[in-house]
């Protein structure tokens, strides 16, 4: 059983996420900062993150570089609420991007397709 | 024989006396009649004047014996003798034992009895001034001698009758003169009121001209406008009023005789309704340019001497003939149709001085009736276009202050619109990042409620309302929240054809089953240029959404590109037109306003968002608006 780490500052989305891709039947954690999630990568050791970008403190962009330093290979899609990174991840090369909506089948479509190539 | 001579001096003598003396004309003849009437014993002596314009004669002086009715017309008895000396200028005299010529005897029936007379012509150097009449009730001869004396009396009075034609002539000129300048003067004013009227270019040019040619005005045949182009360093023709044949500008004259109060009135009103444009002339002198340089030209002499010229075509024999720009386009200002004997053919130039020296030159002619143009015509055209040069310089600066003036507006309003919709941006992203994560919220459990209510239940309908409407305002914030990022580009090489081949498969559906037909005209040989693919699908995606709405009942979308260059830049081209009616006046200049719709369920953000993107892209979009067929934009983007 693959391992998704939803990584989002806001409870509700953490809570929403967790229920619908558990129910994809994946096992989810989630980590409601940065700092949190470069820890449960040890502990919990998924298999892909989904990441917010806008987080108070360390925000997405920022995880992500420390996550690429620890594992190069681990599949990590960005989620934002709207295109405004986008520009800087040209160079910065997550696996996906997602712009959040209350429609999860994107989403639930890209952790898909990037579990299957690993 | 001596004697006879001797007493001819002393009556020339007296004669000549009076005749320089210092007394009134009327006077001075009563004298030379009496002195004639002693010398020559005559029973009627008389001096009758002869006026040229009326063709008659009036007594102005006589002396008769008594007795003798006194005859104050004259004419009545010998008009027809009279007539004949004063178009002959000859003598004519009847002895009564003569024979009367026989061509004479018609104008005698009435003269009955035995007498004899004498009509001298009072004349000199061609010029005559009236008869003097020796008149005898019994028949008389003349000796030679006499008569050949009458004849020098006849030469030697015509000086007081010269010196008094003068005094009369000059009193007459001088009144006419006055008259003129009065005329003059009330012209140029009508003509400057009916300037002052109007700031408008082509207006004001067809008032001058018009003023040139009328016949209440200047009255010359056809008048012709060049200004001079500093720029590309020629003369340009402007305007040319006149009738292109004979057969019309007489009526064009006859239309106009005699209005002249009006002349201002008119002259303002005739330019509001009617312009030459479509006219021989003024078409053919729009097409005119000659070079500064060609010092030949007569046109290009008058501005640069900046003096009229009253040319004569036969006698000054010009030299500008074979390669005359307006010997090509108006055959020299012969209207081609015309056929006028060019020895003859005269025109005259006069320059327009601004403020600082010539700005162009105004040529006239009498084309269709070959009235001379004289010096005074000359002078009255200089003073007009004095005024005329100024009214035309003023309406150009003015002009240059209007488009500086509508310009700077455009300018600011662009930046004003710009800087309201960067601000706005900003704005919005924020507020609309506020909402989106508890939309996404609202919305995603709602989808899970939905997921986990039976089929059947009523409150799986409420939940499927929840979901649409969450759908709507997330749509609305994804508008707001790419307009506002719209600035922000990411740039890859990309064909554009691709781009809108992609677009228009993912409306395929949408559009078909409204009744839209698509027609494609894509060139293949575009180049690929740096856009950001979202952003520019996102305009194509807008635009061909606004189409099908506007087409609800069915139509035709068109969809085009194409290369074009465009003040030295490549750009490529994208037009995405439709025929559904196209946008009314009132609203078109608020359609690239953010929020702005007529739709009931639109954000009124489409357009503003491709306009964004194509700004951002260094591009411009452009509206073709057909209205009552339909629009076409057109998006150009730097290669
Ligand atoms: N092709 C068209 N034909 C007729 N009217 C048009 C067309 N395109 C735009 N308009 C007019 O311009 C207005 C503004 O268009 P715009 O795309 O900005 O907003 P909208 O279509 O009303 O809403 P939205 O695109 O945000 O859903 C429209 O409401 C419509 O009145
Ligand atoms: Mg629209």
């Amino acid at each position: 059983m693959k391992k998704i780490l939803v990584v989002d500052d806001e409870e509700n989305i953490r809570l929403l996420y967790k229920e619908e891709l558990e129910e994809e039947g994946y096992t989810v954690d989630v980590a409601i900062n940065g700092q949190e999630a470069l820890d449960k990568m040890n502990t919990f050791k998924p298999d892909l993150i989904t990441l917010d970008i806008k987080m108070p403190g360390m925000d997405g962009v920022e995880t992500l570089r420390r996550i690429r330093e620890v594992q190069r290979n681990l599949p990590v899609i960005l989620c934002s609420a709207y295109g405004e990174y986008k520009q800087d991840l040209t160079t910065w090369a997550s696996d996906a991007y997602v712009i959040k909506t209350s429609d999860l089948n994107e989403l639930k479509g890209t952790i898909r397709i990037l579990l299957l190539n690993d | 024989m001596n004697s006879f001579v001797q007493r001819e001096c002393e009556i020339l003598g007296k004669i000549i006396r009076v005749s320089y003396s210092t007394l009134e004309f009327d006077a001075c003849l009563s004298r030379i009649v009496g002195i004639l009437a002693e010398a020559f014993s005559t029973d009627l002596c008389a001096l009758y004047a002869f006026h040229e314009d009326s063709n008659s004669f009036t007594l102005t002086a006589s002396s008769y014996r008594d007795g003798i009715e006194a005859d104050s017309s004259g004419s009545s008895r010998w008009g027809g003798l009279m007539g004949k000396v004063a178009r002959s200028h000859r003598a004519l005299f009847l002895a009564g034992d003569d024979q009367p010529d026989s061509n004479l005897k018609g104008m005698m029936k009435e003269l009955t009895g035995p007498f004899s007379l004498a009509l001298i012509p009072i004349a000199d150097d061609g010029f005559f001034y009236g008869i003097l009449l020796l008149y005898y009730c019994q028949p008389r001869r003349f000796e030679d001698e006499e008569r050949e004396f009458l004849l020098i009396v006849g030469r030697e009075i015509s000086g007081p009758f010269r010196s008094s034609q003068f005094a009369r002539i000059d009193a007459t000129r001088l009144a006419e003169e006055k008259d003129r300048q009065a005329n003059q003067l009330s012209l140029l004013y009508e003509i400057n009121n009916a300037l002052l009227s109007t700031m408008k270019f082509e207006q004001i040019l067809h008032i001058i001209l018009t003023a040139i040619t009328i016949g209440d005005g200047m009255g010359f045949n056809r008048a012709m406008l060049f200004l001079s182009d500093e720029r590309r360093n020629c003369l340009t023709g402007m305007m040319g009023v006149g009738p292109d044949n004979a057969e019309e500008a007489g009526n064009i004259w006859k239309k106009f005789e005699g209005k002249r109060d009006k002349l201002s009135e008119m002259l303002s009103s005739l330019s509001h309704n009617y312009s030459p444009k479509g006219t021989n002339l003024d078409e053919r002198v729009r097409r005119v340019s000659i070079p500064l340089e060609k010092e030949g030209c007569i046109l290009v002499r008058t501005v640069r001497e900046q003096k009229p010229f009253n040319v004569d075509y036969g006698r000054d024999g010009l030299t500008c003939r074979e390669d005359c720009e307006l010997n090509k386009e108006i055959n020299c200002i012969l209207g081609s149709e015309s056929k006028v004997d060019l020895v003859s053919y005269r025109f005259a130039t006069v320059p327009l001085w601004g403020r600082e020296g010539t700005i162009g030159v105004i040529v006239v002619d009498n084309l269709y009736n070959q009235r001379p143009i004289t010096e005074d015509d000359i002078q009255l055209l200089t003073m007009f276009t004095r005024q005329a040069g100024l009214a035309i310089e003023n309406c150009i600066l003015y002009k240059y202050l209007t488009d500086a003036h509508l310009e700077l507006k455009a300018t600011q309003e662009t930046l004003l619109q710009s800087e309201k919709l960067a601000a706005l941006g900003e704005m919005a992203a924020s507020v609309a990042h506020e909402i989106k994560n508890p939309l996404v919220s609202i919305g995603g459990f709602t989808r899970r409620l939905y997921k986990k209510l039976d089929n059947g239940l009523y409150e799986k309908g409420y939940a499927e309302v929840i979901i649409k409407e969450v759908n709507r305002l997330e749509g609305i914030l994804n508008d707001i929240l790419s307009f506002s990022n719209a600035s922000k580009v990411v740039f890859e090489k990309f064909d554009l054809n691709r781009i809108i081949e992609e677009t228009l498969i993912g409306m395929e559906d949408e559009l078909k089953s409204q009744g839209i037909e698509v027609e494609q005209s894509l060139d293949s040989n575009l180049p690929e240029i740096p856009c950001d693919y979202r952003q520019i699908k996102q305009v194509f995606i807008n635009l061909c959404s606004n189409s099908r709405d506007a087409m609800a009942g069915g139509g035709r979308l068109t969809v085009k590109s194409f290369p074009l260059s465009q003040e030295g830049r490549d750009y490529i081209g994208i037009e995405i037109g439709d025929t559904g009616g196209g946008i009314p006046f009132e609203v078109l200049h608020n359609i690239f306003n953010p929020f702005f719709t007529t739709k009931g369920w639109g954000t009124g953000l489409g357009l503003a968002i491709c306009h964004r993107i194509v700004d951002g892209h260094r591009g411009v979009i452009e509206v073709d608006n057909d209205p009552g067929r339909g629009v076409t934009f057109i998006v150009k983007l730097p290669v």
